[in-house]
C-alpha cells in the first residue's frame, strides 16, 4: 500500500522538477492571459454601459431626436449648447406620425438647492433638467410617481449620496443610507438674471428627494418637465419674456415603422439629428467591433508568439531529455504515457500562468480604472469592473489548453524518439 | 520455446541490415551474438523487444507474435518480461541507485511492493553500500550492477544485454560474467548477449555471428580459435 504512495510521490517529484524547468520558457502566457482578462472586463463594462444607459436603449419603433450637429444628449445647458426650441418640439408633437413624444428639457434659470440637517443649512447651485414622467414611466416602474406635485420630486445622481455624507461627516453627523434619504425635504430656488439687478427673479419651491439613479449621466438633479413648464409659464405671465425652455433631446414613438424613413427625412428637413435603434446599435456594435478586432489581433499575436516560444522550448526540452524518454520507453513506458506526461506537464505550467495572468490582468484593471477617467473624462461613466471567478476558471482552462496544444507536437516527438539511437551514448 | 525469431528482414534505406534472420532462445540458456560494429546487433535487440518493427518476419514470445501487438501491450511486455543491460549503463542521473532500481516496478499502474526482492538483490549484487548514491558518484562496475538490479527487479524471463562488459575493466567484467551465469542457473533466465567479449562468448550455450545481414550459428570450437587468432594478430 505505502508503495503506491511512494509511487505517487515519486511521480509528483519527477513532474515537479520538470514543471519548474518549463516555467521559464512559458512566460509569454502571462501576457496572453492578462491581456485576455483586461479584454473581457473591458468588453463587459462597455456592454453593460450601453445596455444600462437609459437614453441609448431604443425600441424598434422609437427614434431619438437631437439638435443639429449633436451626437450626445447635453443634459446641462452650457454657453453655446444646441437645443431643440419649444416651437420645433411642438411641431413634432403635432405630426401625425407619432404616438408619443417625450424629452429631456432645460430651462434658462439657475437652480439653488437648500437642505437642512440638524439645524444646519447647506446651499448648493446644481444643474437641472426636466424629464417627462411619461417617458420614465415606460422605462422603469420606480418612476411612476414622478409627477408635477408639491413637494416637487427630484431625482439625484447616485454619487450625490456620497457627497452628502461627506458634508455630514464634516459636521460629525453619521452617514445616512440611501433609503433614509428618500423623502428628504429640500428647498429649490430658481433664479434668472444676474444678482442685484432688476432682472433678478427668484422662485422658491418645496421639494423632496424622489430617488437616486446611476443610469442618467447628469451632474445635477432631474425634475418633472411639467414643473419646469409651470415655472416658465409663470415667468412669462409676469415678465412677458421667455424663460428659455428648450429640449436637449426628444424621444418619439412612431405609429408605423414602415413609414419611419419618410418621417426621418421630414425631421431632417427641420434641421435635426435623428438616431434610430439601428443607428444606436450600429454605433455600439461599431465600437464593439473596434474593441474586438483590436483585442483579438493583440491576442492572436500574443498567442502566436507564446505558442511558438513554448513549442520551441519544449522541442529543446525533448532534445535534452531524449535519453530519458527513450530509456523510459525501454523500461516499459507506453507512447501514450510519455505523451500524456509531457502534455500534463505543460498544462500544469499553463494553469499556473493562467492563475498568474488572471491576477496580473486584474491588477492592471484596478490601476487603470482609477486612471482612465483622469486621462479620458468622456469614459468616466464607464466603470471597469475586475473580472470574477468565472473568468479565472476560463483563464486557467485557456492557458492550460494553449500550453498543452503548443507542447503537443514536441510531445509526439518525445514519444517517438528513436530509442536505440538515443540510449547508445 | 521462450523466444523464436523467424525470417526477420530489415532495410535502412537501400542498406540491408537484417537478411532473413532467424534464431531461438530458451529459458536457462545464454545466447551470444557477435558481429562487426554497425552490422545490426543492437537493431536486432530492438526488434526482439518490440521497440523496432522489421520490414517482415515474426517474433514469437511464448508462441505469441509480439510484432502484432499494440504499443500498450508491447510496453507492458518489455516492463514485465524483459530486462535490459547496456554498455553505458543508462541509469537516470537524477535518481539514486535505489530509485533507479525500483523504477521499472513503479511503472505499473498498481506497483507491487518490491522491498523483499530489492533486499535480496542488494545482497545478491553486493550494492548495499551504494544504494543511496547517485550514478555519477559510482564506478563503472557499480553502475553496471545497479543497472542489472534494475533489469531483474521485475523478475523478467529474458535479459537483453548490449555489450554489458564493453566499458568495464577485466575483473569487473569477470564479476558480471559470473552474475550472468548465476542468473541463468539460479533464476533460469534466458540471456541474449550482444558482445565482443570472449569470456561472455565462452559461457554461451549458443554463439551466433551477424555478418552482412546474415545470422549464422558458430561452432564453439571455431570461436575460441578465431578469438585466439585475433589476439595473436593484435599482439604483433
Ligand atoms: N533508425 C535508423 N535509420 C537508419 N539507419 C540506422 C538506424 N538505426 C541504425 N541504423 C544503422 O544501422 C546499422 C546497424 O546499427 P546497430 O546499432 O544495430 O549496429 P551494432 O551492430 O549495434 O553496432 P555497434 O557494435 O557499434 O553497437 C548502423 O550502420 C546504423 O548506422
Ligand atoms: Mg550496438
Amino acid at each position: 500500500m505505502n508503495f503506491i504512495i511512494y509511487k505517487i510521490l515519486f511521480i509528483a517529484k519527477d513532474n515537479f522538477t520538470n514543471i519548474i524547468r518549463s516555467v521559464v520558457s512559458s512566460f509569454g502566457i502571462l501576457f496572453l492571459i492578462s491581456f485576455f482578462v483586461i479584454y473581457i472586463s473591458l468588453r463587459d463594462s462597455v456592454t453593460s454601459y450601453v445596455k444600462g444607459n437609459l437614453f441609448d436603449n431604443l425600441a424598434s419603433d422609437e427614434i431619438k431626436i437631437l439638435p443639429k450637429n449633436t451626437k450626445e444628449i447635453e443634459f446641462v445647458k452650457r454657453p453655446g449648447s444646441r437645443a431643440i426650441p419649444l416651437s420645433t418640439a411642438n411641431t413634432i408633437r403635432k405630426m401625425p406620425d407619432f404616438i408619443s413624444v417625450h424629452g429631456v428639457s432645460r430651462i434658462g434659470f439657475t437652480l439653488r438647492v437648500e437642505g437642512e440637517m440638524l439645524g444646519k443649512t447647506k446651499r448648493m447651485y446644481v444643474p437641472v433638467c426636466g424629464v417627462d414622467r411619461d417617458f420614465l414611466k415606460t422605462r422603469t416602474n420606480k418612476w411612476r410617481s414622478f409627477t408635477n406635485r408639491r413637494p416637487v420630486p427630484i431625482i439625484a445622481p447616485k454619487f450625490s449620496i456620497d457627497m452628502l455624507n461627506n458634508y455630514f461627516a464634516m459636521d460629525n453627523i453619521d452617514p445616512i443610507p440611501e433609503s433614509e434619504l428618500i423623502g428628504f425635504p429640500l428647498t429649490l430656488t430658481f433664479a434668472t438674471g444676474a444678482r442685484n439687478t432688476e432682472e433678478r427673479k427668484t422662485y422658491d419651491f418645496e421639494a423632496e428627494v424622489h430617488s437616486f439613479t446611476d443610469v442618467i449621466n447628469i451632474p445635477g438633479v432631474i425634475v418633472p418637465t411639467d414643473f419646469l413648464k409651470e415655472i416658465a409659464q409663470k415667468y412669462y405671465a409676469e415678465n412677458r419674456k421667455s424663460a428659455g425652455m428648450e429640449y436637449a433631446v426628444l424621444f418619439a414613438k412612431v405609429k408605423d415603422v414602415d413609414k419611419l424613413p419618410q418621417t426621418v427625412e421630414e425631421l431632417k428637413k427641420l434641421g435635426l439629428n435623428i438616431q434610430s435603434q439601428k443607428d444606436v446599435t450600429e454605433k455600439t456594435s461599431k465600437a464593439m467591433r473596434i474593441i474586438d478586432s483590436f483585442s483579438l489581433g493583440v491576442i492572436a499575436i500574443f498567442f502566436l508568439l507564446t505558442s511558438i516560444s513554448i513549442f520551441n522550448s519544449y522541442l529543446t526540452i525533448v532534445y535534452i531529455r531524449s535519453k530519458k524518454f527513450s530509456l523510459k520507453r525501454i523500461l516499459g513506458y507506453s507512447k501514450l504515457r510519455i505523451l500524456f506526461g509531457f502534455i500534463f506537464e505543460s498544462a500544469c505550467v499553463g494553469a499556473l500562468y493562467g492563475l498568474a495572468g488572471y491576477f496580473t490582468g486584474n491588477m492592471i484593471i484596478r490601476y487603470f480604472s482609477v486612471k482612465i477617467p483622469q486621462f479620458l473624462p468622456s469614459l468616466s461613466s464607464i466603470t471597469i469592473a475586475e473580472s470574477g471567478t468565472d473568468t479565472l476558471f476560463l483563464c486557467i482552462v485557456i492557458s492550460s489548453a494553449v500550453s498543452a496544444v503548443s507542447a503537443l507536437i514536441p510531445a509526439i516527438f518525445a514519444s517517438n524518439i528513436n530509442l536505440f539511437k538515443a540510449v547508445r551514448r | 520455446m521462450l523466444l523464436s525469431v523467424e525470417n526477420i528482414n530489415l532495410k535502412f534505406g537501400k542498406r540491408i541490415i537484417l537478411n532473413n534472420v532467424s534464431f531461438k532462445a530458451d529459458t536457462g540458456k545464454i545466447i551470444a551474438i557477435t558481429g562487426k560494429s554497425g552490422c545490426g546487433k543492437t537493431t536486432l535487440l530492438g526488434i526482439v523487444s518490440g521497440l523496432l518493427n522489421p520490414d517482415s518476419g515474426k517474433v514469437f514470445y511464448n508462441n505469441k507474435n509480439i510484432l502484432r501487438w499494440g504499443d500498450f501491450r508491447k510496453s507492458h511486455f518489455r516492463n514485465k518480461e524483459i530486462g535490459f543491460v547496456f554498455q553505458f549503463f543508462n541509469l537516470m542521473p537524477d535518481m539514486s541507485s535505489y530509485q533507479n532500481i525500483i523504477f521499472p516496478a513503479l511503472i505499473r499502474l498498481f506497483p507491487r511492493n518490491v522491498k523483499k526482492e530489492l533486499n535480496s538483490l542488494v545482497e545478491y549484487l553486493n550494492i548495499k553500500d551504494i544504494i543511496n548514491h547517485y550514478p555519477t558518484t559510482l564506478s563503472g562496475g557499480e553502475r553496471q550492477r545497479v543497472a542489472i538490479a534494475r533489469a531483474i527487479i521485475n523478475k523478467p524471463k529474458m535479459i537483453l544485454a548490449d555489450e554489458p562488459t564493453g566499458n568495464l575493466d577485466n575483473t569487473t567484467a569477470e564479476d558480471i560474467k559470473n552474475l550472468f551465469i548465476k542468473l541463468k542457473k539460479e533464476e533460469n533466465m534466458s540471456l541474449i548477449i550482444v558482445t565482443h567479449d570472449k569470456r561472455l562468448v565462452e559461457i554461451a550455450d549458443e554463439h551466433l555471428h551477424l555478418e552482412n545481414g546474415i545470422l549464422k550459428k558458430q561452432s564453439k570450437q571455431k570461436d575460441t580459435k578465431k578469438i585466439k587468432a585475433v589476439k595473436t594478430v593484435k599482439k604483433k
